[in-house]
């Protein structure tokens, strides 16, 4: 009885498999190809078709290049200093300036943010500027307490009288000297 | 007039030759590409395709298998080809639909609608499965089921021995009756 139900089974499988590949193809596939035969024996190769893509292409690319190139040179050109320069750059002798007024003082700009946070001004805190957002932000229930800031005061710091500059001389070196310490070659 | 002997003219040039053998076997390469693609005009540009490369190729045949044989061989990569090609990969990420509904045929034949209703259904839960198998077992299995081809054909379309042929048609038909089953559908319930 398994069985029999078995081959009935498998009989609406084979049946469904046939049914996939079933049907033919349409009547006049021997003429078309035929005159597929014959296109691709009167097909004559043309060796020097590829110059006609080639050539072309190639000269949008070098177009595209030279125009991003001539974009992009005077951004490039932009001198970006280091932080061994900005020092190298500070006047020697003087007073030392703060880092930050250092890089306003030769108008440099770096893209590396400022290390540190910035520290609001007492009069910043007093009227709240610095939370002008704070709706948006959600803290719209907390209150600005004005802030009473007593300027900081520096103990035991050394008289500027300590720091003296001294003239230092340094000897003349004569062009004789020079030519003998040049290594021996 | 043999194959061999048409063969033999078409290398020398005879086109009509080479059409006569077109027409002895343009339905047994139009199935085997379609046991392969699924969808009718697939697999007639298919068979078109093989028939062309088969004629720019004679001069390879050798005779080692029959003139069918070898052809098919032909047919059949082509066929694989097509399927692995971009397009048909497109086609099914996007939801491919290319395999032809031929269970709607099948409820013309049947005596009352709801007989005809439970077999179609049974009909499109088949085809479901059988498109759900491994493409060994289903190539195998539908190239095996279409009419026109022996296991020994199979096999050597395929470069598998024969009793690799034998066991994949019956796996795939033990695969898509376990499948019914577990879809509710039970054995002899067509």
């Amino acid at each position: 009885m398994v069985q029999r139900e078995h081959d009935d089974i498998d009989r609406e499988i084979d049946a469904a498999a046939r049914g996939l590949t079933a049907g033919e193809p349409r009547g006049d596939l021997s003429a078309r190809v035929a005159a597929a035969v014959d296109r691709r024996a009167t097909y004559r190769p043309r060796p020097m078709r590829w110059l006609r893509i080639a050539v072309p292409s190639a000269a949008a690319i070098s177009l595209v290049l030279t125009i991003l190139h001539v974009y992009d040179e005077p951004r490039a050109t932009v001198p970006v200093p280091n932080p061994r320069s900005v020092v190298d750059a500070t006047p020697r002798g003087g007073p030392p300036v703060p880092p930050s007024d250092r890089r306003e003082a030769i108008g440099a700009r770096t893209r590396l943010p400022a290390i540190g946070s910035r520290v609001q001004r007492e009069s910043e805190v007093q009227n709240g500027a610095g939370l002008e957002n704070a709706d948006a932000m959600g803290f719209s229930a907390l209150t600005v307490e004005p802030i009473q800031v007593e300027p900081l005061a520096i103990e035991n710091t050394p008289t500027l009288d300590v720091i003296a500059v001294e003239d230092v001389s340094v000897p003349s070196i004569e062009i004789d000297q020079l030519v003998q310490n040049e290594p021996a070659q | 007039v043999t194959d061999d002997d048409l063969v033999a003219r078409a290398r020398q040039g005879d086109s009509d030759a080479f059409g006569q053998l077109v027409d002895r076997h343009r339905i047994a390469v139009y199935r085997a590409a379609r046991a392969a693609l699924g969808s009718h005009a697939d697999a007639e540009d298919a068979a078109q395709d093989a028939f062309v490369l088969a004629y720019q190729r004679l001069g390879s045949f050798r005779g080692d298998a029959s003139f069918k044989t070898w052809l098919l061989t032909i047919a059949w990569r082509q066929a694989i080809n097509r399927r692995r090609g971009v397009r048909r990969w497109l086609q099914r990420i996007v939801g491919y639909s290319g395999q032809d509904d031929v269970a709607g045929d099948v409820a013309a034949d049947l005596p009352s609608p709801e007989t005809a209703a439970a077999a179609t259904e049974l009909r499109r839960a088949i085809i479901a499965e059988i498109r759900r198998l491994p493409p060994k077992l289903r190539d195998t299995f539908l190239l095996a089921q279409g009419g026109e081809l022996g296991y020994d054909e199979v096999a050597s379309i395929l470069a598998v021995p024969v009793g690799t042929v034998k066991w994949r048609v019956s796996e795939a038909r033990r695969m898509v009756r376990k499948r019914l089953r577990e879809c509710g559908f039970a054995d002899g319930s067509a």
